[in-house]
């Protein structure tokens, strides 16, 4: 019985964790693509002045990791909260489910959210490396 | 120093430190909730539990002693009885019953043949009065001869024989007549049927040879009862015993003398008993799911004075828990705790380290709340109680709240 169970409720974390990671994916990917086009003239003129690719690359990352790292800790005490709120509105007269919180779950969230992370950095980091400089430069503001 | 503290470098630390915590906390067990018993020691009663019911130590059932008609008893259940005085109910004869037509003619006949008798009889009468006066007159006569001589002293006696035989033949004749009269009258009383309002006799007032009260009266109304018909039950409930019917294998082990606690009889504490008999018979009762179990009765003597359980009566239910044996202090633990692990006893206790270690035990003696342990742990161990599945040997537990 708990096998079965397990074994359906499995394949639905599988869906919802990739989901989820298309989405993490989806967010940072956006977000570093907007601030790479808004400062590829910014990003261009450092690496004229004699920044190296992974100075340059650290200043649109590092701004990227610091983002991850902060939402972290709020993600997991905005998902906590849901769950609350979640087997709440689920409770009936005939039967309530408990809240079974699990440490392993904000865990694998963490991780999920990470690899996806690191994937986007890498594409990025792989954009920012083969930044036209000479274009970026004439563009006007 | 500060050189290698870098921005980047704090940055890539930070990030290594939540993915490491993040991989720690996904590959690490989560503790087992599980509740936890103790080992201690304590006192062990081992106890049979089963439903019994009282009943009055002696049942006296009061039954008709003759045939005949039983007027309304007039004593309702808990009435009490004197013995020898108070009427518990009166028989009276019954009706006489109904001629049929063959009856009926042969009871008519035999009055028209005893009539014809009884004038034949009469016609006897006249007959002997006749031979008597006769005889009379020639015995006067012979005598009055023989006096002056003329006839022999033979003849005298000759004829005072015959006086005296029509004197009895006269007699008979006469009671003949009496017997035959009688007879017709027997035989008018055999036309006699219900309604007639002739009176009989021997009307029997049943009365109770012991004292007590009125249990039950399972003859109330007038009725025509048999003899040997169970009028009322007469018992004192002063003397109430408990009887149980216990599995024999059960009653086996159940010792003449036993204390017992009685619950559940709708009074406010359990009260105390004593075993008083098992008895050596046992009997086939079939159990509510059809099996075939020979039980054995055991009667169980109150061991409280009657103002504890004034209320009871007969034939009432209470649960009996006989106790086989009971000892004062011995190492114990939930029974929960323990399973079977091949042909032994075993429990899960929890270390120091907060988790959960198997261990193999000897268990003694049981009841259905603990169980003695021989050998295999010592007192003040935390046991883990109803162990699941997910429960093993060194799997982290918890105490759930």
């Amino acid at each position: 019985m708990r096998d079965t169970v397990a074994e359906q409720m499995g394949i639905v974390t599988l869906f919802n964790t990739l989901f989820a990671a298309l989405i993490v994916l989806g967010v940072v990917y956006n977000s570093a693509r907007i601030s790479l086009s808004e400062r590829a003239r910014d990003l261009a003129s450092m690496r004229v002045l004699g920044f190296r690719r992974g100075e340059v690359a650290y200043v649109l990352l590092g701004e990227l990791g610091l983002l991850v790292l902060i939402s972290l800790p709020i993600g997991i005490g905005l998902g906590i909260a849901l769950t609350r709120y979640v087997t709440q509105q689920f409770s009936a007269d005939l039967y309530s489910i408990p809240l079974g919180f699990n440490p392993q779950t904000p865990a694998e969230g963490v991780l999920a959210v990470v690899v996806a992370a690191a994937a986007t950095a890498l594409l990025i980091r792989s954009r920012i490396d083969r930044l036209d400089l000479v274009r970026a430069l004439k563009t006007r503001e | 120093m500060r050189n290698w503290l870098t921005g980047p470098r704090l940055l890539l630390a930070l990030l290594v430190a939540a993915v490491a915590l993040a991989v720690f906390v996904a590959l690490r067990e989560p503790a087992v909730n599980v509740e936890l018993g103790r080992a201690e020691h304590g006192p062990l009663v081992v106890t049979i539990d089963d439903l019994g019911e009282t009943r009055v130590t002696n049942l006296y059932v009061v039954s008709a002693p003759i045939t005949g008609q039983l007027l309304r008893v007039p004593l309702k259940p808990g009435a009490q009885v004197v013995p020898r005085q108070t009427l518990l109910g009166r028989i009276q004869p019954v009706e006489p019953s109904p001629l049929d037509a063959r009856a009926y003619a042969q009871a008519t006949a035999e009055i028209r043949s005893l009539q014809a008798q009884l004038a034949a009889s009469q016609s006897r009468v006249s007959e002997a009065r006749a031979e008597q006066i006769l005889a009379e007159r020639e015995f006067s006569r012979a005598s009055d001869l023989a006096n002056r001589g003329f006839v022999s002293r033979a003849n005298v006696d000759r004829a005072r024989a015959a006086r005296d035989r029509s004197r009895a033949a006269f007699a008979e004749a006469n009671q003949s007549v009496a017997a035959t009269s009688q007879g017709l009258q027997a035989a008018r009383a055999a036309l006699m049927v219900a309604g007639t309002k002739a009176k009989g006799a021997g009307a029997v007032d049943v009365t109770s040879p012991v004292p007590g009260f009125v249990l039950r009266v399972p003859q109330e109304s007038e009725r025509v009862v048999v003899a040997g018909t169970p009028l009322v039950e007469v018992g004192d409930p002063d003397r109430l015993e408990i009887v149980t019917d216990l599995l024999s294998a059960d009653a086996v082990r159940v010792r003449p003398g036993a204390e017992v606690f009685i619950e559940d009889w709708g009074g406010d504490r359990p009260l105390k008993g004593r075993v008083r008999l098992v008895e050596p018979y046992g009997f086939t009762k079939i159990s509510a799911l059809g099996v075939e179990e020979q039980r054995v009765n055991v009667v169980i003597d109150f061991a409280e004075p009657r103002e504890a359980w004034l209320r009871l009566g007969h034939g009432y239910r209470a649960t009996v828990r006989i106790v086989v044996s009971a000892a004062p202090n011995v190492l114990k633990v939930p029974i929960s705790a323990l399973f079977r692990s091949g042909r032994e006893w075993s429990v899960f206790v929890v270390d120091a380290g907060g988790r959960a270690r198997s261990k193999q035990v000897k268990a003694g003696r049981m009841n259905d709340e603990e169980a003695e342990i021989v050998s295999g742990l010592a007192a003040g161990e935390r046991v883990i109680l109803h162990p699941s599945d997910k429960v093993d040997e060194g799997v982290r537990v918890r105490e759930r709240d």
